[in-house]
């Protein structure tokens, strides 16, 4: 077992015991939305770490998770999850009408067209009053439970249930990730972030793996958004939130694109600096974006590698 | 009848659309740099007016022209301390550091001249003529002239002079043009701070029919990219119809369909754009993505 | 160093990084828009509350300690609101709310996180029914409204629209809650009165052309329209409509609107003749049963240097801090579960009137109806 095996399985281990070493429930709070953000970040980070696209629309498929799986619960009242599953294939479906609308597109353009549409879906969240209730949001949305028959019913409407709940689907989706990229689909989508015209003119059909590498993308982001919509049992179309698609992106910068711990590492990091940086008062967005500035020009590898850098110089000298 | 009250009305939000949009092409266009932060110069002059007008007591007109001066400062600073050292970087660097000034400026705005809406009462006459049962209102027709007065100088200004020669050549080959002994940094210090310009114009020109607020930056910075990518990237002509276009569309939308999906109009033209001709109305192929 | 290692060890760092709180002055949460569109609103309730808490705590605090006031920023948005007072309840222990300014804010506080943690919550802006009755029913027994429904400012003003000539009605309101909640209960009244609703335009929150809905208003041929939303839409509004030659009369509801906030941000032409339906009216302190207090607190407002335009929005967090202070003081502890018992005890005046709260939670404040005259405000002759 290589360090870095040893330490995955310590991060792990420690994700286990901590709402047994934590039981105030503001940390668990905390912990369930980095959980949620965990999600996101490993989403984005698949397409824009391993692939090198960047997005700034990844609220679309967490804003259009949240609410199918909250519109299947409320009007249809199924089980919780069923509505998860319903919020994966929708996502997903509109990660593959995404990817086919702008498969010709690159870079900038790519990038304004996931601004677009998200912003249209925010739009359309807003207008559609008869089926989103519009800004006033949808409430009163139901976390989980399973019937145990004579066991009972697990309901996952605490906290620390919840916690676990996300935590399984942190660590699948991290597997998940692992065995994507190790594979040969990993292997294309890397050729494709270094040399997209190379890798096209090796006989790797670039198309056929941006429509993938999105579409899987769209899934699991689909799922964070249904994981948020039966936590905090409210959902309006804040959700689409220009924010929520610039945090995910300085997550999976921050914590180190490209690789398979970063985009953990980010999403701890950028849920909870927006907490920490509360002290500032009315400044704090001003101190946010300074940190998104010097984060993307000077510390593109993420955050802990130029600080492990810096360790590193020390030491030398 | 109401029709073309509707199209009047949009002409005149055409107008101050069509004056951020050129600004934001002939930035993207000859520098290559996704400037988000435009929005905020197009803020950031409205504050500077409000500032001059309403709390120093300048006369109106001066103070328009040292607001649009103003930004036109801060732009020049931004450009030589910001823009120049991220050249080399990749275009997703640019862009994500670019969101971030405009973050920043935007809460800078908010802690000088706090959130609380303020309004600049300008001079001119608030009621409308009327004409045959239309309405014209004098300060909007007074945008429309002068967004049409400041296209027209821009447009003499690259065909004429010699800079705007020098910045032509740059949009249309920038190894060429280097070669040929154009100083390539000072050409984009002058498009920014152009660009620049004509964003805080806008603001100027709108703010006192809007209320002034740190935020309204976003929405100006969204319709600007709309409008820029839906005319075509480094395309002036792209820039003003696509400008008039959508402010008429939008008020024709708001009227007959729902004044709610109003905004939704630019974003949708955006994406058909997008997906049927990435280049724009007017673009020209094999331009620099 | 490995960067994993560092990493993990900044892992464990986060992981034994625990705080713990004394729990003895009174705490109270506020959740407030502090940045955002409705920023000005919230530094001008922010306003109301830090002149409560400070005359409260020179007349010798609640419960013998000085009360403490923990405010946080929801930007009248539920996701951050709901994180703000989810913040609030575990880290700083509050032991009562005022939250979240807007109905869908306070909706979803309510429900994610005063419900759940059984924190008593005052909520002092809020219009949308559904915050006190759902379904016939109190969604949350830890509520309790000081500011009125849009039913209650629609029947508070039922007797005076026909006096004002208000028959042929177009409403403009703002996509929401509260905007969609007054065109109905209003629309409920006017049809009532005999009138009838000539068109009904829904105005988004960042909208600043309203040409079109205006026209439109125009040539339907209403006489009248009543507009819900904030001061600063309404200002634009009122330009545009007067520009555009228009004389329809005009009423605004939701109580954030004063007269010095139209003159200063519409101009006195435009805002001439406006009538404002408003909750506490600072110039006429005679019609609070509170005249010295209402006096002294527009003086304090004043001298603190606040915005005259605020005052509309101020008095709802001094009197939140007033219903605050009465009821810990019948509970004389600050057991939650007494709390709350007191609560549906209190009987008190505050700047927007008799605070006494029925079996959903809700009070009844005063429902004026003022009018711009000169620049000024003025009371019509019908309400006295």
């Amino acid at each position: 077992m290589n360090r870095d095996r040893i330490i995955t399985l310590l991060f792990l281990l420690g994700s286990l015991i901590y709402p047994i070493l934590m039981r105030d429930p503001y940390y668990m709070h905390m912990a369930i939305l980095i959980g949620i953000y965990a999600l996101l970040a490993i989403s984005l980070n698949l397409l824009l770490g391993y692939t090198g696209q960047l997005s700034l629309g990844h609220a679309a498929f967490f804003g259009v998770g949240a609410y199918v799986s909250s519109l299947f619960y409320l009007n249809l009242k199924i089980p919780v999850w069923i509505g998860m599953v319903m919020a994966l294939i929708a996502s997903g479906i509109l990660g593959y009408i995404v990817a086919k609308l702008s498969f010709k597109l690159r870079g900038a353009y790519f990038v304004i067209m996931t601004i677009g549409i998200t912003e249209v879906l925010k739009l359309v969240g807003l207008n559609w009053v008869d089926l989103t209730k519009g800004p006033m949001g949808l409430t009163d949305i139901g976390a989980p439970t399973i019937h145990l028959g004579g066991l009972g019913t697990l309901d996952f409407g605490d906290k620390i249930p919840y916690y676990y709940l996300i935590l399984s689907l942190v660590v699948l989706c991290f597997y998940l990730q692992y065995r994507l990229v190790s594979s040969s689909y990993g292997r294309a989508f890397i050729s494709i972030r270094e040399n997209e015209d190379l890798a096209e003119s090796v006989g790797i059909n670039c198309y056929k793996y941006l429509v993938i590498v999105v579409m899987v993308s769209a899934s699991i982001a689909g799922v964070a958004g249904s994981l948020y919509a039966h936590y905090v049992s409210f959902i309006d179309p804040s959700v689409f939130a220009f924010f929520i698609s610039v945090n995910v992106v300085m997550m999976v910068i921050g914590g180190g694109q490209g690789t398979l711990m970063g985009p953990i590492i980010g999403a701890i990091l950028f849920t909870l600096i927006p907490e920490w940086l509360r002290v500032f008062g009315d400044a704090r967005m001003a101190v946010y974006a300074v940190m998104v500035i010097v984060i993307v020009i000077f510390m593109p590898r993420g955050i802990l590698f130029y600080v492990t850098q810096l360790l590193n110089l020390r030491k030398k000298t | 009848m109401i029709f073309v009250q509707y199209v009047i009305n949009g002409l005149t939000i055409g107008g101050a659309y069509a004056l951020i949009g050129i600004g934001l092409t002939m930035v993207f266009g000859i520098m290559g740099v996704v400037n988000f932060a435009h929005g905020e110069m197009y803020m950031l002059g409205a504050y500077f007016l409000f500032t001059f007008f309403t709390k120093m007591g300048i006369n109106f007109y001066l103070s328009m022209l040292l607001a649009i001066a103003a930004v036109m400062g801060i732009g020049g600073i931004y450009e030589k301390a910001i823009l120049k050292p991220l050249r080399r970087r990749s275009i997703e660097t640019v862009m994500l550091s670019m969101i971030g000034f405009s973050l920043f400026i935007q809460n800078i705005a908010m802690l000088i001249w706090t959130p609380v809406p303020e309004s600049i009462t300008s001079p001119f006459p608030l009621t409308a003529y009327t004409l045959g049962g239309l309405y014209f209102l004098p300060q909007r027709i007074m945008v429309i002239f002068a967004a049409l007065f400041l296209v027209l100088l821009t447009h003499l200004l690259l065909k004429k002079t010699k800079i705007g020669k020098a910045m032509r050549a740059t949009f249309q080959d920038l190894e060429a043009a280097s070669l040929m002994g154009i100083k390539i940094d000072r050409i984009y210090s002058f498009t920014f701070v152009i660009g620049v310009g004509l964003a805080a114009s806008a603001g100027t020109l709108l703010g006192p029919i809007f209320t002034v607020h740190p935020y309204i930056g976003n929405l100006a910075n969204l319709k600007a990219f709309a409008i820029v990518i839906i005319g075509g990237l480094g395309s002036f002509t792209g820039a003003i119809t696509a400008g008039f276009l959508l402010g008429v569309f939008e008020s024709l939308g708001a009227g007959y369909v729902s004044s709610g999906y109003q905004d939704a109009i630019g974003f949708i033209l955006l994406i058909i754009i997008l997906i049927y001709r990435p280049t724009g109305l007017f673009g020209k192929i094999g331009q620099r993505r | 160093m490995h960067i994993k290692s560092i990493s993990l060890i900044l892992f464990v760092i986060l992981l034994f990084t625990g705080l713990a709180f004394g729990a003895d002055p009174v705490k109270v949460g506020v959740v407030y828009p502090l940045t955002g569109p409705i920023a000005a609103a919230g530094s001008y309730q922010k306003a109301g509350v830090e002149i409560a808490r400070d005359r409260i705590n020179a007349e010798g605090g609640i419960l013998g300690n000085p009360v403490r006031v923990f405010i946080e920023d929801g930007a009248n948005d539920p996701a951050q609101s709901v994180s703000a007072a989810e913040k609030l309840v575990t880290r700083d222990k509050v032991d009562v709310m005022i939250a979240a300014w807007g109905s869908s804010p306070t909706l979803a506080v309510s429900a994610s996180v005063t419900k759940k943690y059984g924190i008593p919550h005052v909520v002092d802006t809020a219009s949308s029914g559904k915050v006190t009755k759902l379904e016939g029913k109190r969604p949350n027994s830890w509520l309790f409204r000081i500011s009125p429904t849009s039913q209650m400012e629609a029947e508070g003003s039922e007797k005076l629209l026909p006096k004002l000539g208000f028959k042929k009605v177009a409403f403009m309101v703002v996509n929401n809650d509260w905007g969609r909640g007054a065109a109905q209960e209003f629309g409920t009244v006017i049809q009532r009165t005999g009138g009838s609703i000539v068109t009904q335009e829904i105005i988004n929150a960042d909208a600043t052309d309203f040409l079109t809905q205006l026209t439109k208003i125009k040539s339907a041929g209403a006489d009248s329209i009543i507009v819900t939303t904030d001061q600063a839409q309404i200002s634009l509004i009122l330009k545009q409509y007067k520009s555009l030659g228009m004389t329809q009369k005009i009423l605004t509801t939701g109580g954030g609107i004063v007269p010095e906030g139209l003159v200063a941000l519409a101009g006195p032409e435009a805002a001439e003749g406006v009538n404002i339906i408003t909750f506490f009216a600072p110039w006429f302190p005679e019609t609070t049963k509170i005249p010295q207090e209402a006096k002294w607190f527009a003086d304090e407002y004043l001298k603190r240097g606040h915005a005259p335009k605020g005052f509309g929005e101020s008095f709802r967090g001094y009197d939140g801090m007033k219903v605050i202070k009465a009821a810990f003081e019948i509970a004389k502890t600050t057991d939650k579960e007494k709390v709350r018992e007191a609560f549906h005890k209190v009987d008190t005046w505050g700047l927007s009137g008799h605070i006494k709260f029925d079996e959903f939670g809700q009070s009844s404040p005063n429902i004026l109806v003022i009018q711009v005259k000169g620049g000024k405000p003025f009371i019509p002759e019908f309400m006295k």
